[in-house]
Formats: structure tokens, C-alpha cells, sequence
């Protein structure tokens, strides 16, 4: 610890340079009317908004009695509330511990509880579980609003030796369990990474901030003086909307996992277009591997250094590697090269003896790089962080990794893999035995092991080998949708084989290298045998490495997993109808959302006509259980891409089901009736579902087929306990307030139909859907704009679609209902629009009028990030009604 | 099930050991103690050892930092 005092600063104590909050707090005083925060979507915070935001939460959360060693739980989007509440806490004393986004409700509740966390910081709906466990919950923008902030509360005396934040990393014990690093650490982390480059670059925000790379990327950044831009979920997830933004932004540096950094290369190759702003890539977490297209992507930018880092949760960074200025000597797999900072590596080999120089050894960890333990998890720690006989210093630790690793001739560290059986998906660590744990859990299974295996494509997955109960086999499916109850999407295993009996090694374990031969089953046992389609799968999966932009996906996992949304699914099925010369609908990817699935559907020829399907179809949305039934009704284009992001972001134990108008439009003359596409569907749901409770929601025109579907079960005397109106209004259009009648949207539905089939008269077959999609009204219409590259044929059908909606929505007339509803009103819609709203649904409505405000507008809503807020306003509805059907003692 | 490197015969000793900071960790018995850490206990098995740090290692903040906030607790009353 230094002695310097170099400058005094309020709210610190001591060293004020021993703290990586005042480091920021320096960069903000020296430029405050500097940017310091950019979203990518045009807002700005400034050094000085940021300072005073951060103050302000921090003498709040000191006033709550958060100080040192008190952990404060935070999930947040990537936003700057994040940053704000990560400076906040660190400035109060307090340790910050962030809560991955994909965490379930069961997790993050255990997550919680080790903590033991008084405050929670947040911007959605907690679970129940969760608000039962911490005193309080904050929102970052709930604050009173305080000139100045109050030096009422004594500021803590911050010792460098206080933990900084605490990290959940997966436990091999079946829970998570925290690794709490300290300030000292923090701060070496950081002074470390700021003298490694030029000061001030402009970085992207992109790590999930479960991973500790955000606080170099954070903290890096802004303890220089540089602008960080905060990437939308949307961006991050789509490498060509990341590319752009790299552009738009003008970004300098950028820290990358090694799989987000093949498919940025891939992005930039399909393209032709280059970040030219970028100088500085670091990529960290994994084994880098420089492929084909990242070598092309740096051969674009010949002044971009490369940087690989290694460093475990437990230690902070610990080696860095900068790759040559001369590209064509990179290795195609480079190593993790040499020790940063006051880090100190061993390689040793059994009874904790240094390996010969060349020889493979564990990475043991000592210097000032550890983090102090795992919180509240004593014999854990002892058992990874073990007296370090090789210090100058006496009574020093270091930390055992489990990483194997090999010393070159230059003095390089090369990664080799996991010593023990911990492993990493997609950058995650996942401890097999917490998988394990949960699995013995599911119904059906006598017991289970959990290992990686790589597929024929040089792919590393999950695998569970499962001993089922005596005749009670349990699906799939079945299993998957329970895992993904307790675990995070990256936990839950991509294959399953089920086996008679565990082998067992000597010392009655489970054989991992016995179950590594068992062999998984692969597209042959999924029931498809049509000769043909190994051969239609892998075009399948050719036509999703075109839209995706990578290749890293088994042929087993979801589109929607992947990185696909619903724009690029518009894109998937212009695709595959061309490969299968026949058209084919937007829903089938859908119902199929896997390469297996959709490669069996094409080889299964033509689907039945439409004239022999009902006009009114289910798709699931979201799995869960089927006594609990969400049906959500389609908006105008009669299709249910636009619920995709909702039901993801649902976390009732509700299953999810989208109801569609199959029959797609009808010819002139024959068009139906709302009342007639209502009567369709209540068929529909009767037949599956012959008793209520019924719960039923819809967006937009979807809300109004909702409304008169919930009549129409009422009527034969069904109980409706959930009526959720999206944004939707049966008499008044929610975008003018006018009656639909008076509304210009038939015509310009009529126009656009023209025009499009004007261009297709004239050979055009892709439209150019800008001039359309800028219309706002538009948009509000069809609910997004269409995907570029979406062929006229598929825009035409959609567009046929909503006329006919359209049509049948200006001659309804809605009628009485006599139940309850939920109002999701769009908090976009102004005061006075609302009320006159309101009162037309009043109008029509005897039951009470439930309204939740959700952000955005009429499309927004349904949109990220808004949708997390009307995912959890639904979930929140749905929970109540749970809990009234308990007290009613059903 | 799963338990790190297992490779290793059951029945190697340890002791608990603790450092000058008062943070406990474990020492193969075979081998001679490093410089700033006592014996607290054993030779046994190693899960003996770690259940018994679990009770002994109540408080897991270095002792150097104990002393230090107790210190400052005190100034500030």
C-alpha cells in the first residue's frame, strides 16, 4: 500500500490511488464536459452527469448501511445505469456483485442468499424468491433528486484489502459459488490495463457483465478519460449490427471472447466491410484460434494489435500475449504468453514440484493478482488457494487454476486444458457436477454424468449420459426444459445419451473416460430417415451460416439460441424456399426451429394444402407446463414472429402458446369476418385446452381476436382468469385514437400491395423495403420493418394478410364483455391519447380495467429491451392469479 | 462426483495450516511446511481437514484488515 496523498478527496479515505473509483473520478474532474457514455442508439452522459449520477446512488446506498465487505446485488441491462451503480457501490464502501442476465429466478436466488445482500440494484421485476431475501430493492433512476449530493453519511474508510466485487462463477458442489476480489486487485487489474495502450480509446461495451473482463473494459476505459459505448443486447448478439456500430462510433478498442471475434470476422468478410477505427482487440476466456477470417479481418487492418489474455476468475488477468506486428508469423494458435504485472505462474506437477521447462504442468497463480476467496465458503478456498512455498514473502498464498499449460523456448506460456473436469462453453465455466446435480433432480433419471465431447465439426458441447428410472424414459425435451428451470442457457446439455448403467471407475466414480466412448446419438436416432437428409441438412445449415453470420451451432439447437431473431428467420425461409422450389410459410420456422427439424420438413415434401388445415393453428412459443396455457393471438400479418422476444423473456412456469391464421388470405370475395376468425380460434383452443381456466393476450389486432375469443369462451360458460391487452384496443386504433373505420391504413395497405406487385410485374423479386419501412405508420402497422433481402412473394402474402385483417377490423363491432382485463399500455402514447383510449375500452369492458405502463411505443413494447418489462408486467399478472387460485383452495 | 484431480491415492495426509493474515489452507504432510504458515492440525485425510477449516475459519478477512476496520470503527465513535 502507498503513502502518497497525493490529493485529498471527499467520500474517500486514505490513498485515495489505492481506489480505481477515484482513478475515475480524476478522468472526470480533468474532463467533465467530455462523453463519457454513448449507447449506440445517440444518447450521451458526459463525465460530469456521470459523476454526479454516481454520487447520488452512493450516498443513498450509504444511508442504507451498505460500506465495506457489504455485497450489493445488481441486474441490470448494459446500460449506463450499470456503470452508474458500479461506481456507486465502490465509491459506498460496498462490494458490487452483478447477477448474469440469463440467470434463472431458482439461481439467482441461491445467488442472492450466499451473498447475503441487503440492497438490490435493478430495472425489471424480481421474483418472488429474490424480494423475499434483500431489504431493498432500487431502481438507479428512484432517487430523490438532490441538487448536491449530502456529505451526511460519514464516508467509509475503504481499505485496500475490502473486497471490490464478488463474481459467480458455476461450483462444483451444485451451487454457485462467489469469488470476491479486492481493491487492491481491482486497482492493480486496472493500472495495469490503462499503461498497456494509449489512454482515452474509444471501447465497446460488449462482455456479459458476469465475466470480469467488464470492469477492463469499464473501468479501463473511463480511468483514462475515454468513451465507452454500451452495446444494446440486440447488437451484441448480431455481429453485422456490431460491425456497425464498431463504424458508426468510431470505436478504438474492443475485448472480445474468441467465438464473438471469428464471427465479427465472418460479419466483416460477408460484407466487405472493416471497423477501420479499430486499434486495439483483445480477446480473452478461451483458446484463441486465429482462423481464416479473423488472419483477413487483421490483414484489413494493418495498424490493429491483437492481444490475447488469460486469467482466471480467482486471479485477474494474469498473462497477455501481443501478437506480431508481422502477420504472417501468428501461429494459428497462439499462446497465452507471459506474466502481466506482479503475477507469479508456476507449472507444477504431482506434489506441487515445478515441471521441467517444455513439460506440461497446472498453472499455479501467487502475487498480488489473487482474489481473496470464495465468499462465505471457507474449505472451498483452502482447497484452491494453498500456501505458495515459492514466495520470497513468508505465509503467501497461491492459487491452484486446474489449467494445464507448457513453457516455450522464448520463455511463452501455451494453454493446454482443464487438469479436472471443469469445462467451458462458450466462454462460460460450468462445473460438471452442478449440471449433474440438477439433472438427478428431473423426474425419471437414477443418475447422471456430464461430459464434453466434440462433434465431427471440431465442436465442444455438453453431453449428459442418463441411467432413467425403470421404465419411465424420460424425453428430451423434457429434460432440457427442466434444466433450463434451474440452470443458465450455457449449463443445459446439447446432447443426451441414455445408458444402462454408469460405468464406474476403481474408486467408484463415474468413468469419464468409459462414458467419453459412448456414442451420442446424432441426427440418425431423431427419428428422420429419409436417405436425403444428411445432404438437405447440411444445406440447411449452410443457409444459417449465411444469415447468422458463423458457424457455431449444432444442428440440434435452436435458431432463436443461436443468434437468430425474427427478422433473420423472415430471411431463413426466403432462403429455403428457393432450395426447396416451393413456397414455404414464415412459421415453419417455428415449429421447426432446429437444422434437423427443418431439414426433416423440407425432406417430408409438400405440407398439406392449406384448404385441408384448420385456419387457426398453434405454435409453442416457450415450453412449460401444458396445464398452464398462455395463448397469444397474431397481430394483422396473422403471424407470430413479433412474440418471439416475449415469450423468451417470460419467466411464469407457463407454457406458451401462439395462435395463427393458417389459412393465410382468402381469396377475393371470401375474406372472413373478425367474429369468424374468432370462432376459428375458440375452436382451436377448445380442442386442445377443453376446460378453463383460459389466459389469453394479444398485441395490436391480436388484443381485439383476444378480447372477442375471451367472449366467445365466456359465453359457453368457460372461465377467462387472464385477458392481456398489448397495446390493444377494440374500438379506438392505438396509434391515432381514431375508430379503425376512419384510419388511412387500408389504403395504404392497398398501396403498398400495388406497388410491390408493380415491381414484381417489372422482375424485380427482392423488394427494397426502406421506402416502405420508414413510414412510421407503417411500422406501427406490421409491427417492424420487413427484413431486406425478404422476397416479394413472402412480402406480398404478409401484406395480402393484414389487408384482410385490416378489412375485418373496420366492420367489427365489439360487444360487451363481461370479465376483467389487463391493459399493457405503451408508455410512449401520450396523456391525452391514453385517457380517451382508456375510455373507449371502458366502454366495451363491465369487468375492472387493469393498466400497466410498459416503455415504448406502439412496436417497442414488444421490442428489447422494453419487452423485459412487459415479460415481467405479464409474468407479474400471471403470478397474482396463480396465487388467487391457491387461496381459493384449488 | 467430480471433485478436482482425483488421480491421486485416498489416503495422502495433510495438515491445516494457517498463515500470519489467519487464513487457513491445507499441506501435504509429506512435505515440509513453507515459510509463515503453523500447523493447526492433522496429519488426516484431506476432507477431515477441510471440515474442520470450515469451523475454525469464521471470519475470512485477512487479519491484517480485521484489525485495520476495527481500528477505524474506533476512530470514527
Amino acid at each position: 500500500m502507498g503513502h502518497s496523498r497525493s490529493s485529498h478527496i471527499p467520500g474517500t479515505a486514505r490513498d485515495a490511488r489505492a481506489f480505481v473509483h477515484s482513478l475515475v473520478r480524476e478522468s472526470a474532474l480533468a474532463r467533465p464536459d467530455a462523453v463519457a457514455l454513448t449507447d449506440g442508439a445517440g444518447s450521451r452522459v458526459t463525465y460530469r452527469e456521470l459523476l454526479e449520477r454516481w454520487e447520488r446512488l452512493a450516498t443513498a446506498l450509504r444511508e442504507w448501511g451498505v460500506g465495506p465487505e457489504v455485497p450489493v446485488a445488481v441486474r441490470l441491462e448494459r446500460s449506463p445505469d450499470l456503470v452508474v451503480a458500479m461506481l456507486a457501490i465502490l465509491e459506498a464502501g460496498g462490494v458490487y456483485a452483478p447477477i448474469d442476465d440469463s440467470c434463472p429466478a431458482g439461481r439467482f436466488a441461491a445467488i442472492v442468499e450466499d451473498l447475503g445482500a441487503p440492497v438490490l440494484v435493478t430495472d425489471r421485476e424480481t421474483p418472488t424468491e429474490v424480494r423475499r431475501l434483500v431489504g431493498r430493492i432500487v431502481h438507479p433512476r428512484d432517487l430523490p433528486d438532490q441538487a448536491a449530493p449530502r456529505a451526511l453519511v460519514t464516508p467509509p474508510a475503504l481499505h485496500p484489502d475490502n473486497l471490490a466485487y464478488a463474481m459467480s462463477t458455476s461450483g462444483s458442489t451444485g451451487r454457485p459459488k462467489g469469488v470476491g476480489m479486492t481493491h487492491r486487485g481491482l486497482n492493480r487489474l486496472i493500472r495495469w490495463q490503462a499503461a498497456d495502450g494509449p489512454a482515452g480509446l474509444a471501447t465497446v461495451s460488449f462482455t456479459s457483465t458476469g465475466f470480469d473482463v467488464t470492469f477492463q473494459e469499464v473501468l479501463g476505459t473511463l480511468a483514462t478519460g475515454g468513451r465507452l459505448c454500451l452495446l444494446s443486447e440486440e447488437s451484441r448478439r448480431d455481429p453485422e449490427q456490431l460491425l456497425a456500430v464498431l463504424e458508426k462510433e468510431g470505436i478504438e478498442r474492443v475485448f472480445l471472447p474468441y467465438v464473438a471475434l471469428g464471427q465479427l470476422a465472418l460479419a466483416a468478410r460477408r460484407t466487405g466491410r472493416v471497423p477501420g477505427s479499430l486499434k486495439h482487440v483483445v480477446t480473452a476466456g478461451e483458446h484463441l484460434v486465429i482462423t481464416d477470417a479473423i488472419a483477413e479481418f487483421f490483414d484489413a487492418l494493418p495498424h490493429c494489435r491483437l492481444d490475447n489474455h488469460y486469467g482466471p476468475t480467482e486471479t485477474h488477468l494474469v498473462t497477455s500475449l501481443t501478437l506480431d506486428e508481422d502477420r504472417g508469423a501468428w501461429p494459428r494458435t497462439p499462446p497465452i504468453g507471459r506474466e502481466v504485472d506482479e503475477a507469479d505462474v508456476h507449472l507444477l506437477g504431482p506434489g506441487l514440484t515445478p515441471v521441467a521447462p517444455g513439460e506440461p504442468g497446472e498453472i499455479h497463480v501467487g502475487g498480488a493478482a489473487l482474489a481473496r476467496g470464495y465468499l462465505n465458503a471457507p474449505a472451498l478456498t483452502a482447497d484452491r488457494f494453498l500456501p505458495d512455498p515459492f514466495s520470497p514473502g513468508p505465509g503467501a498464498r497461491m492459487y491452484r487454476t486446474g489449467d494445464l499449460a507448457r513453457l516455450d523456448g522464448d520463455g511463452l506460456l501455451h494453454f493446454l486444458g482443464r487438469a479436472d473436469d471443469q469445462m467451458k462453453v462458450r466462454g462460460y465455466r460450468v462445473e460438471p457436477a452442478e449440471v449433474e446435480l440438477a439433472l438427478s433432480r428431473c423426474p425419471g433419471v437414477r443418475e447422471a454424468a456430464v461430459g464434453q465431447r466434440t462433434l465431427a465439426d471440431g465442436i465442444r458441447v455438453l453431453a449428459a449420459y442418463v441411467v432413467a428410472e425403470e421404465g419411465v424414459r424420460p424425453s428430451v425435451s423434457r429434460l432440457s426444459a427442466a434444466l433450463k428451470q434451474s440452470l443458465p442457457g450455457y449449463m443445459v446439455p446439447a446432447r443426451y445419451a441414455f445408458i444402462d448403467a454408469m460405468p464406474l471407475s476403481p474408486t467408484g466414480k463415474a468413468d469419464r473416460r468409459k462414458l467419453a466412448e459412448v456414442p451420442l446419438p446424432g441426427p440418425a436416432d431423431r427419428g428422420v430417415t429419409e436417405p436425403d437428409c444428411a445432404t438437405l441438412a447440411d444445406a440447411v445449415a449452410a443457409v444459417w451460416q449465411r444469415v447468422l453470420g458463423h458457424d457455431e451451432f449444432e444442428h440440434d439447437e435452436d435458431f432463436f439460441d443461436v443468434g437468430g431473431d425474427s427478422l433473420l428467420a423472415a430471411w431463413v425461409v426466403t432462403e429455403l424456399s428457393q432450395l426447396a422450389g416451393r413456397e414455404i410459410e414464415l412459421s415453419v420456422i417455428l415449429r421447426n426451429t432446429t437444422v434437423e427439424e427443418l431439414a426433416a420438413f423440407l425432406a417430408a415434401g409438400p405440407a398439406t394444402s392449406p384448404t385441408r388445415r384448420p385456419a387457426s393453428e398453434l405454435i409453442t412459443l416457450k415450453p412449460g407446463s401444458a396445464g398452464n396455457v398462455l395463448y397469444l393471438f397474431h397481430p394483422l400479418g396473422g403471424e407470430l414472429l413479433t412474440y418471439r422476444e416475449l415469450a423468451r423473456r417470460m419467466e411464469s412456469p407457463v407454457r406458451v402458446l401462439g395462435v395463427r391464421w393458417a389459412a393465410g388470405p382468402a381469396e377475393p370475395g371470401h375474406e372472413p369476418s373478425l367474429e369468424e376468425m374468432a370462432r376459428a380460434h375458440h375452436e382451436q383452443l377448445r380442442a386442445v385446452q377443453s376446460e378453463g381456466p383460459y389466459l389469453l393476450a394479444g398485441w395490436s389486432f391480436g388484443g381485439v381476436l383476444a378480447l372477442e375469443v375471451g367472449r366467445l369462451l365466456r359465453e359457453s360458460g368457460q372461465e377467462v382468469a387472464f385477458l392481456g391487452l398489448i397495446d390493444a384496443n377494440p374500438v379506438l386504433d392505438p396509434l391515432s385514437g381514431l375508430p379503425p373505420v376512419e384510419t388511412s391504413y387500408l389504403t395504404l395497405l392497398g398501396q403498398v400491395l400495388e406497388e410491390v406487385d408493380r415491381r414484381a410485374a417489372d422482375g424485380e423479386d427482392s423488394v427494397d423495403i426502406a421506402e416502405f419501412s420508414s413510414d412510421r405508420d407503417w411500422v406501427g402497422l406490421m409491427g417492424g420493418a420487413p427484413a431486406a433481402g425478404v422476397k416479394a412473394a413472402h412480402l406480398r402474402r404478409s401484406l395480402a394478410m393484414a389487408r384482410q385483417s385490416m378489412g375485418a377490423l373496420v366492420t367489427y363491432t365489439a360487444r360487451r364483455y363481461e370479465g376483467d382485463t389487463d391493459l399493457f399500455q405503451a408508455g410512449a402514447t401520450g396523456p391525452g391519447l391514453r385517457a380517451q383510449l382508456e375510455a373507449g375500452l371502458r366502454g366495451v369492458v363491465d369487468g375492472s380495467v387493469r393498466v400497466h405502463e410498459v416503455p415504448g411505443d406502439h412496436t417497442g413494447i414488444l421490442a428489447s429491451p422494453h419487452v423485459t418489462v412487459l415479460a415481467e408486467a405479464i409474468d407479474a399478472v400471471l403470478e397474482n392469479i396463480g396465487k388467487g387460485n391457491d387461496s381459493d383452495g384449488s | 462426483m467430480s471433485e478436482g484431480v482425483s488421480h491421486k491415492s485416498q489416503d495422502e495426509l495433510y495438515f491445516v495450516v494457517r498463515n500470519h493474515e489467519e487464513q487457513y489452507s491445507i499441506w501435504r504432510s509429506d512435505k515440509q511446511v513453507p515459510e509463515g504458515w503453523e500447523t493447526q492440525g492433522g496429519p488426516a485425510g484431506k476432507e477431515e481437514c477441510l471440515s474442520r477449516i470450515e469451523e475454525l475459519w469464521t471470519d475470512m478477512r485477512p487479519a491484517s484488515l480485521r484489525a485495520a476496520m476495527a481500528a477505524a470503527e474506533n476512530g470514527n465513535s
